[in-house]
């Protein structure tokens, strides 16, 4: 897996600048504790009523704070940090659960694969969003770790059908079958034949999942349905519009949740699109005289 | 019967995508009803509840009169009697059941009104995005040494990903108010009559000016990527070659053979894009408070109306499904390759 993300890197200027801006956003995210904890000390970052509300740019607010009395940088902040912590939790969930169906599909084959594959279709085609938003209704208590389930439920279909193509063409493949040939177990298989060259597909997989759940993510917070007791940059874009920051001449308030949010897309765009280009060199411009 | 399928392998195959189509549509509304149901809620309070706030009085309602209205909405008996009464309704009746957010008029009859909104918003937005996206996706293959070329790919890589809810805060920050060129709610000025008149019309066109632009600004950038990496795989091959040595204009390379051959995938992709208008862009409606399908449902979920819920689902499933099942239909008979495939 090493080798496979070095020669991306090497080989696609995308990946890199993604990679790049990408390991930033992560790395404030990581800080961000030590940003804020100095301005607002022990309270939760979405605790309001802390400073008084609209004070402008101070050297105790260095960005002023928001119509809730809260600090404006520990928003932005600790927003990043649990946008992006929902958005990878949920693309682990949705990756594990799409790997073994996937797996299971993909190696059994027969009957069990037509009925996985059967159902793996038909929650590809249920419109996930309006589901996902009754159930962030009527969750009591919505903490990170529901969010996170909530968002993985409808999208580790996606994962599977790809690992399940993956696997039925791997399994074709002679160093399987000389593993078979010689006894190996079929689990031992899977992990030691089959996972490490799915690890690019399974990069790939896991990346278009955090996509998709931090895009879900923040539609349903942006409307004012996620947990309302964590900071996220999609509840700032809710609070952005609740408070009308546009008639206050406030509009960076809406501006920077929305244009991180762009940044962290683009980002891992760039790096899915670099993984492909390698895994696959006809997206590449210099591919036609070969 | 099995013998002429097996004589007849295009048979089989038109037997096995018409089979997967009823079955996973009918799977797909199975797993949303008991999705619906096993949702801890109360409707009936909540519908209750809005309409004490809507016309501020109280009703005291007794245990009679919520039962009857448990009879109304199918929710009497247990589950499995009421998931078959309403699958039978569905199939046999096309009998949606009565909505909640508008008691009595049935779901049907709602879906109808906002149905049209939708499907022109999308149909308009989508076609737009397409035929802009194969001729600037083409141009940038065709071009794909220069400087612009790889501006407009990697401006459309940063785009293809961002969710078009977050292109149209943007939109409506600038264009709504900063310059205040383009009204950002509603589809219509309410002074103008419905009908066909010209004013009615330019302010219906003026209004889903921003919520088509913040849908076109996202597809058009996949559509480009898409039709730019299919052109240029298609630069590589023999025929091509032979076109040029032929003397041809490269304009006429260009669209008579390399766009061509990408057009067969793309207007697929067309199809099956037009086949998720009814659920694409939900939010985007509620955030323009559209009158189409997103705004039914958002009204639906505020007070969990269960039928408007799964009228808007079934809608959404039938149309992509039938839109795979009409490319799974035709691409046979388009393309010989599927031909080719079947057979073997």
């Amino acid at each position: 897996m090493l080798n496979f993300i070095a020669s991306c890197w090497r080989t696609s200027g995308k990946f890199k600048f993604g990679v790049t801006v990408l390991a930033l956003l992560v790395l404030i995210a990581l800080v961000a504790p030590l940003i804020y904890r100095p301005i607002i000390g022990t309270s939760s970052p979405s605790r309001p009523g802390v400073f008084p509300r609209w004070q402008p740019p101070s050297s105790t607010n260095p960005l002023g704070t928001d119509g809730h009395g809260r600090d404006l940088l520990t928003d932005y902040l600790a927003g990043l940090r649990m946008t992006l912590y929902i958005g990878f939790l949920a693309g682990v969930i949705a990756t594990s659960v799409g790997v073994s169906v996937g797996f299971l599909s993909g190696y059994q084959g027969g009957w069990l694969d037509s009925i996985l594959l059967t159902i793996t279709n038909m929650l590809i085609v249920i419109p996930s969003y309006p589901i996902l938003v009754a159930l962030a209704m009527v969750t009591p208590e919505m903490n990170v770790t529901t969010m996170s389930l909530i968002l993985a439920l409808f999208s580790w279909p996606f994962s599977a059908r790809t690992i399940r193509a993956q696997v039925m063409t791997m399994k074709e493949r002679p160093y399987v079958e000389l593993a078979k040939v010689s006894g190996q177990r079929d689990l031992s298989i899977i992990f030691t034949e089959i996972l490490p060259n799915l690890m690019p597909y399974l990069l790939m997989g896991f990346a278009f999942s955090v996509v998709g759940a931090m895009v879900a993510e923040v539609g349903i917070e942006a409307i004012g349905l996620g947990p309302s007791n964590i900071i996220t940059l999609g509840l700032m874009i809710n609070y952005a519009n609740g408070w009308g920051v546009y008639s206050m001449g406030r509009m960076e308030i809406l501006l920077i949740p929305v244009g991180v949010l762009v940044v962290i897309f683009a980002a891992i765009t760039m790096i899915n699109r670099g993984m492909e280009e390698y895994l696959n060199p006809r997206l590449q411009k210099v591919t036609t005289e070969s | 019967m099995l013998k002429l399928l097996r004589k007849y392998p295009i048979l089989s195959y038109y037997a096995n995508k018409l089979f997967a189509y009823v079955l996973t549509i009918f799977g797909a509304l199975t797993i949303t009803f008991f999705m619906f149901r096993l949702i801890p809620s109360n409707p009936i309070e909540n519908w209750i509840k809005s309409l004490e706030r809507q016309y501020s009085v109280s009703i005291e309602g007794g245990d009679a009169m919520i039962n009857s209205y448990k009879e109304k909405f199918g929710m009497t008996g247990t589950l499995w009697q009421q998931y078959t009464r309403y699958m039978y309704n569905v199939i046999f009746n096309l009998d949606l059941g009565p909505s909640f957010i508008n008691f009595p008029t049935p779901v049907e009859d709602l879906l109808a009104a906002a149905i049209p909104w939708t499907v022109a918003l999308m149909t308009v937005s989508i076609l737009i995005a397409w035929v802009l996206g194969l001729l600037i996706g083409a141009t940038a293959a065709w071009f794909r040494e220069s400087a612009i070329s790889d501006v407009i790919t990697n401006v459309s890589i940063t785009l293809s990903q961002v969710p078009s809810y977050l292109v149209a805060l943007f939109l409506v920050l600038f264009l709504g108010y900063q310059w205040k060129l383009l009204p950002t709610r509603g589809a219509f000025d309410a002074q103008y009559a419905i009908g066909l008149n010209w004013n009615f019309i330019r302010s219906v066109a003026k209004h889903s000016m921003l919520p088509a632009l913040s849908i076109i600004i996202v597809s058009l950038a996949g559509w480009i990527l898409s039709t730019r990496s299919l052109v240029i795989s298609n630069m590589g091959e023999d025929y091509l070659m032979y076109a040029e040595a032929k003397g041809l204009k490269p304009r006429d390379i260009m669209v008579r053979y390399a766009l061509r051959n990408a057009m067969l995938p793309q207007a697929t992709g067309l199809a099956l894009t037009m086949g998720s208008m009814m659920s694409g862009q939900l939010l985007i409606e509620m955030m323009f408070v559209y009158p189409g399908l997103g705004q039914v449902m958002s009204r639906a979920i505020a007070i969990f109306d269960y039928n408007a819920m799964m009228g808007i689902i079934i809608l959404s499933v039938v149309s992509v499904m039938t839109a795979s099942l009409l490319v799974d239909l035709a691409l046979p008979v388009i393309d010989p390759r599927v031909r080719t495939a079947i057979k073997a």
